[in-house]
């Protein structure tokens, strides 16, 4: 490399890495935040998350980009802090004792990855740590491997390692977030007493289910996700003798039912929507404190495959699969149940609720408390146990956190229980114990120099 | 080499700028199937009045109670034109709620099953009419005479005969919402009706569990209730509504009775507080088709609370309806 393509270089990885980069970068976000929060006077929170934050650019229309997305500004400022750290902080040590700091280091972050990998794979069912030390215990798994990391960094880099391990401990919080924005998956489970669940919805987007019921053991299933039927078009049904198709106008992100009457222009053909039409409503917002949750409908038109003729526009939506179940097409001499509901994902274990109890302070209808006894079966693992779920004390199995989140208020007799599948969920504990620990140490550091020079 | 210093931000760079999405495309899977609700419901007929046994509950779990509870219902005798019943061990009786003669708690482990007996004068608005009831219940479509004679299997007692069935279906039975999905908020009317949304404000009253409200019911109704297979729907207008009489022979009239002109208020209306001023509940029981409801007029406004559907179900309802009744008030309104 020549001398002043060595200086460009260098030039840019300055300026990547220069104080400047990260006021600008931080000022970037701070007015990201506020176009985000006044967003969500008309939108609902996880659009607003998905147009604002969890992206690479905000765009017009969702197609030009004007501002950088929360990701990018993220992404800009992990490489500013990395950049500026690996320019400005230098290894101070030499010989045994840099032998001896690599050493810890390296062993601070095996326990660092071990706490972060292995810990959330944590089964509460077997309730090893009693619930009132629960949070306790995860603060201590943060913390012991941040402790033995700063002693590495103390070796390494002497007055300086508080700062590195705290900024290495922020650079794990956002890795965490990065991580859960693509990887975690958060869905309700609804039980209601004596029944065995093995599914969670994701109240946040839908799908249309075509479900072929005809195997008495199992059903087959295709299912269309919401973002492909917001696109419209046609969609290719792999495995089915038919496609669906949405006219761009015809799904609704948010939707009710009413009657519909004689003389009102009807796009449905077929099933329900000869009685009832779709209405569009406006997208719940997230600084609706009701916290309602959308329900999406769309007029869909079956084709077959074969001769493209029309099998039928049928209006799909979620209310109605909630309130009447799924609606019958028939095709190829065979019936295909068709429903848009929530979102699905299936487990490896099945939730089964004995009781749902709701404590109320006696003579009062104050709360005091609500539960859940649960069996948890697993056939994979051959495990059969009873449980409990209550308030702020969730059930952590298989990587999957299954929170008190509601009840059926109508009938109380049924559990909605919040599971939240996320495997880096010990990494907020592991980057804060480094900031803690890197802040505390950089106190102490300072502190004992300071004492050291003040003696005679 | 300075530049090695930089390695790590520009390897996680590159790492980033890979980039990463959520699956959005169509997927085909094989599900198990989805968890389903069963029903074993017995209309027996004794003297002047039909009496119903049901039990609901996961399919699984109802099934294999089944035996059990069809050996309860092969040892019911009549005494006194009166059906009764003897408990069989680990069965506990209860006080039944509304509208309840009894109900039964039985089964291996908690919470129960429970089996409800309900009377009904008459033919309890017969067979076919009572059997898609329970199937709408369950999420079944209904079915003509025919289709429900071939589904009914008759199970001799001590000197007469049950008619048995038994329903599997996707929906919990007693208002719950289908399978394990969640129920939806009910949403607020629409900003264009905002008088509506102002008259609803300003009533309370009990709502009793298994009555779903339709957040959009037609005009002129301030709220609208399916009450288990029976509408109820609660409405105002201006001025005296035509006046009492008048309104209970509308009502018979729809019943399928004949209208009593003078008489009516007389022999088919007895007083009810309502509203925090005076009522009339009106029972209009027709052969297929039963309302019962309460009227209140006064010269500035009228208002209706009428319940209406098959005779089964309203009278099933009946208890519960003048319960609603008279709880329903108007904020600030003094008795």
């Amino acid at each position: 490399m020549n001398s002043p393509e060595r200086n460009l270089v260098q030039q840019a990885l300055a300026f990547l890495g220069s104080l400047w980069l990260t006021v600008i970068l931080l000022g970037l976000s701070i007015i990201l935040v506020f176009i985000g929060t006044l967003a969500q006077v008309g939108s609902g929170i996880w659009t607003v998350m998905d147009q604002f934050f969890r992206c690479w650019f905000v765009k017009i229309g969702g197609v030009i980009p004007v501002y950088p997305g929360g990701r990018l500004l993220g992404a800009a400022l992990l490489v500013n802090l990395l950049i500026s750290h690996s320019a400005r902080i230098k290894v101070q040590a030499r010989g045994p004792r840099l032998l001896v700091g690599l050493a810890i280091l390296a062993v601070g972050t095996a326990l660092t990855w071990f706490v972060i990998s292995h810990v959330s794979d944590y089964d509460s069912t077997q309730r090893t740590i009693d619930p009132s030390l629960r949070i306790l215990v995860q603060i201590i798994q943060g913390l012991g491997p941040a402790a033995v990391l700063f002693v590495g960094c103390w070796l390494l880099f002497r007055r300086k390692a508080g700062i590195v391990l705290l900024h290495a401990g922020v650079v794990i919080l956002m890795l965490s977030e990065l991580y859960t924005s693509v990887q975690a998956e958060e869905g309700q489970m609804t039980v209601f007493e004596g029944q065995r669940i093995n599914y969670v919805e994701d109240n946040r987007s839908a799908e249309l289910a075509i479900i072929d019921a005809s195997d008495p053991e199992k059903d087959d299933v295709v299912v269309v996700p919401q973002k492909k039927l917001e696109k419209g078009g046609s969609i290719r049904l792999e495995g089915l003798p038919f496609d669906v198709e949405v006219a761009p106008d015809q799904f609704y992100k948010n939707a009710d039912l009413a009657p519909a009457r004689g003389g009102d222009a009807n796009p449905a053909t077929q099933g329900a929507g000869l009685r009832i039409k779709a209405q569009n409503r406006a997208e719940n917002s997230g600084v609706d404190t009701s916290s309602r949750v959308d329900l999406p409908a769309a007029y869909v038109t079956f084709k077959d495959r074969g001769s493209n003729a029309s099998l039928g526009t049928w209006l799909t939506s979620v209310r109605y699969t909630i309130e009447k179940g799924a609606q019958t097409l028939r095709a190829g001499g065979k019936d295909y149940r068709i429903a848009l509901r929530f979102k699905r994902t299936y487990k490896p274990y099945g939730v089964y609720l004995y009781q749902f109890k709701f404590d109320r302070y006696t003579g009062t209808d104050t709360p005091k408390d609500y539960s859940s006894n649960v069996r948890i079966d697993d056939p994979e693992r051959n495990i059969v146990r009873d449980v409990r779920i209550w308030m702020n004390n969730p059930l952590r199995y298989r990587r999957d956190t299954l929170y008190q989140s509601s009840f059926d208020a109508e009938t109380e007799k049924g559990t909605v229980l919040q599971v939240v599948t996320n495997g880096g969920w010990m990494a907020p504990y592991a980057g804060l114990g480094q900031v803690f620990v890197g802040l505390v140490g950089q106190f102490l550091l300072h502190l004992f120099g300071f004492l050291r020079k003040q003696l005679p | 080499m300075r530049l090695m210093r930089f390695a790590p931000g520009l390897a996680v760079l590159l790492a980033l700028s890979a980039g990463c999405g959520r699956n959005d495309e169509v997927r085909r899977y094989q599900a198990p199937k989805d968890p389903m609700w069963r029903m074993i419901g017995a209309i027996a007929p004794a003297k002047d009045a039909t009496w119903f046994f049901k039990v609901t509950g996961s399919n699984d779990r109802v099934g294999a109670h089944k035996n059990e509870a069809l050996d309860f219902l092969r040892g019911l005798r009549v005494e006194d034109g009166e059906v009764r019943w003897t408990l069989p061990a680990g069965w506990r009786e209860e006080k039944g709620g509304p509208a309840r003669i009894a109900s039964f708690l039985f089964g291996d482990r908690d919470p129960k099953l429970e089996m409800t007996v309900v009377r009904l004068p008459g033919d309890g608005g017969g067979l076919t009419s009572n059997v898609n009831r329970w199937r709408d219940q369950i999420g079944l479509e209904k079915i003509g005479d025919a289709e429900v004679a071939a589904s009914i299997q008759k199970l001799a007692a001590n000197g007469f005969e049950l008619q048995v069935v038994d329903l599997v279906g996707p929906t919990r039975p007693a208002g719950g919402p289908r399978g394990g999905m969640a129920r939806p908020a009910p949403e607020p009317p629409r900003s264009s009706e905002p008088s509506l949304d102002g008259v609803r404000s300003m009533f309370t009253f009990e709502r009793p569990p298994g009555w779903r409200e339709n957040p959009q019911p037609e005009k002129q109704r301030v709220f609208e209730f399916d009450a288990e297979g029976a509408l109820v729907t609660f409405t105002i207008m201006g001025g005296e509504g035509g006046g009492l009489a008048a309104n209970i022979d509308r009502w018979r009239t729809q019943a399928g009775l004949e209208p009593l002109g003078e008489q009516a208020v007389a022999r088919s209306a007895t007083p009810i507080r309502f509203v925090g001023a005076e009522g009339w509940l009106v029972e209009a029981i027709g052969k297929d088709r039963a309302i019962l409801g309460v009227i209140s007029l006064n010269s500035q406004f009228s208002m209706f609370l009428k319940m209406d559907g098959p005779p089964s179900a309203v009278v099933a309802q009946r208890d519960t309806f003048t319960r609603v009744a008279q709880s329903l008030q108007m904020r600030g309104r003094n008795e």
